[in-house]
């Protein structure tokens, strides 16, 4: 019970760390997206990008990590 | 020496036209970091917001003249930029009034699809406004606007710009295009 509880913790921040978030260009809401559809989004290189840098803009908005 | 030449030019296609489609503001100093490849603008850094005004008619411009002295051994580039904005209200007097107050940094985009970036460095003043009703029934009522930047070099070439986006190319920027609405 006592390990539990800081492993819930360590994998809620793995998980959280991993949130992806979209916003479109002509807005200012950011919406949650999966990773898959990021991927799908992007070419690799722009995919690498994004996993480097935590941010990546297209022509139809941004994704953004944490 | 970094002032070498580097390049001839060949009669090119006429298959250009003249004017400014559209102009979108931002207010100075969001841009960021902004990374130059192959002397056009490939990416910013910056999180902000851009305004965008849609031009129509023949009296929207941009000039640029670059002014050189032997004596001083200086050149500065200084850009005007010109546009008219049809129909008078009181949401845009409010905005005049932010414009003229501010230094924005302007992005051109011509009927070519070419996006320029006007006031990269030191950003842009609006150095004369009219607000003007006309006189006859078919005579202007609107605004004209005239903003002027002195920079160390032309306004730079927007990588990738798109017609929804001048700043579709910039990856690492978190871009808002905030569009005008009809009235």
């Amino acid at each position: 019970m006592l390990l539990a509880s800081p492993c819930k913790i360590f994998i809620q921040f793995i998980m959280k760390k991993k949130q992806i978030n979209f916003k479109p260009f002509d807005s200012l809401k950011w919406h949650e997206v999966k990773e898959e559809d990021v991927e799908e989004v992007l070419s690799k290189d722009q995919f690498k990008d994004f996993k480097k840098n935590k941010i990546y803009s297209i022509g139809t908005g941004t994704f953004k990590m944490g | 020496m970094a002032c070498n030449l580097t390049r001839g030019r060949a009669i090119n296609c006429k298959d250009q036209i003249g004017g400014l489609s559209a102009i979108y503001v931002t207010d100075f100093g969001g841009l960021g970091t902004i990374t130059y490849t192959s002397d056009a603008i490939s990416n910013m850094s910056g999180s902000f917001t851009i305004f965008k005004y849609d031009l129509n008619g023949q009296a929207n411009t941009f000039t640029t003249t670059a002014t050189s002295s032997r004596e001083n051994g200086t050149t500065f580039f200084a850009s005007t930029l010109s546009v008219t904005l049809p129909k008078l209200s009181k949401e845009e007097n409010a905005e005049l009034k932010l414009l003229a107050f501010g230094r924005p940094h302007i992005i051109a985009v011509d009927r070519n699809g070419n996006a320029f970036l006007l006031g990269t460095i030191n950003g842009c003043s609006l150095e004369s406004a009219t607000l003007t009703s006309g006189a006859a029934q078919g005579d202007m009522s609107g605004y004209t606007m005239e903003f002027q930047s002195e920079e160390a070099s032309a306004p730079d070439f927007i990588t990738g710009a798109t017609a929804a986006n001048p700043l579709a190319g910039m990856s690492s920027a978190t871009v808002t295009v905030t569009v005008g609405t009809n009235s």
